[in-house]
């Protein structure tokens, strides 16, 4: 191993390392200020303070995070598998507007088509193939599966700590995935997601940012879409 | 190798929910105790015995704006019955059904203390309390 070598690693990874750090770093300020709220609500209700420890391992914190976890995975599960059906033309988040569908395996350099460096199931051919080529909407459609279970459980469990605060009575699962509380967690995070994506599939239109793959080349024409440019 | 870490990054999520999953029994059961003892006070005409297992709270509310005592005042809380019925324990919260009765607890660092008792059901409302703390 060269005495280079770490460098390289952390230049060659350095997007996805970028964003554990940050994912990492915005939990931890998400527990400090969570706790100090959350705190500051059990002094309201005349109820016991907790450490940061018991309040990143409590319902309240857990529910936080997972409700956002939960629309992220969504956008991108979304975004994946609806752009292999929809496109917008002129953006650099779509594919040529005649390339709609899942396309031909030799679009696609599958089976009989793979090419000699390819994945060893994307050469298979048959099930394995099918799968593994629908395998990056399916994980984020897994991931958002479970973080949507993790909320509505965690948050039952959050939403009967403040009902019982408040001298009400405690709610069941199915109560709860049917409440005002859920459904405006999850749906005020999904609106977001929804925006952001609607805005950087029309931006990415007519604005340019020169170097990075998520836009088109600064001189590429407004009607160029993705691959064109 | 690689299946173990993929299991456990993809049952991260869960393990998040695994965190609220359980209420163990001794909890509630200690949670019973405390609302026993305080109906069975109340019942007995014990009222210091009483407002000692009130939160700071309740024992304000109990005595509201008069000059009685916690003492005096607690015993205008209707208490019918020492049977537990439903107890319902989430987080540092509790809820028991005691006699006719339904009773609010808060886990406080020196154990369950009651911070609702003499509660009424509302309609879409909280519970109507005597004591309401």
């Amino acid at each position: 191993m060269s005495p280079q070598s770490p460098n390289r690693f952390f230049r060659d990874n350095g997007l996805t390392l970028t964003f554990w750090l940050l994912l990492v770093l915005a939990l931890v300020g998400q527990a400090f200020s969570g706790n100090a709220e959350f705190n500051h609500q059990q002094i309201v209700d005349g109820a016991q303070q907790l450490s940061l420890w018991q309040y990143v391992t409590s319902t309240s914190f857990a529910v936080d995070v997972a409700e956002n976890w939960q629309s992220e995975y969504l956008q991108f599960a979304l975004y994946i598998v609806a752009t292999v059906w929809l496109v917008q033309r002129g953006s650099s988040e779509s594919k040529k507007v005649d390339q709609i569908g899942t396309q031909s395996d030799q679009d696609q350099d599958v089976g009989r088509h793979a090419r000699p460096d390819s994945p060893a199931w994307a050469r298979a051919g048959g099930l394995r193939t099918a799968l593994y080529g629908r395998s990056l909407g399916a994980i984020m459609t897994f991931f958002f599966l479970m973080s949507l279970a993790a909320q509505s459980v965690a948050g039952q469990a959050a939403n009967n700590v403040n009902l019982l605060h408040q001298h009400e009575d405690p709610v069941s699962w199915l109560d709860y995935v049917t409440s005002a509380d859920f459904w405006n967690r999850t749906t005020q995070n999904w609106q977001s997601e929804f925006l952001a994506v609607a805005s950087m599939a029309a931006f990415a239109i007519y604005l340019r940012q020169r170097g990075s793959p998520e836009s088109k080349l600064v001189g590429a024409p407004h009607d160029a879409t993705a691959l064109d440019s | 190798m690689r299946v173990r870490t993929l299991a456990a990054a993809a049952l991260a999520p869960l393990a998040l929910s695994g965190l609220v999953a359980c209420t163990p029994s001794a909890r509630s059961d200690d949670a019973s105790r405390v609302a026993v003892r305080f109906a069975a006070a109340v019942a007995g005409r014990e009222g210091s015995q009483a407002c000692s297992l009130l939160t700071q709270k309740a024992r304000e509310s109990v005595t509201g704006a008069t000059n009685a005592t916690c003492a005096a005042a607690v015993l205008n809380v209707q208490e019918r019955g020492t049977g537990v019925g439903q107890v319902e324990v989430w987080g540092d919260a509790a809820q028991v059904q005691v006699g006719t009765d339904v009773v609010f607890l808060l886990h406080l660092p020196d154990g369950w203390h009651v911070s609702a008792a003499g509660c009424v059901p509302q309609p879409s409302a909280p519970y109507k309390c005597d004591v309401d703390g």
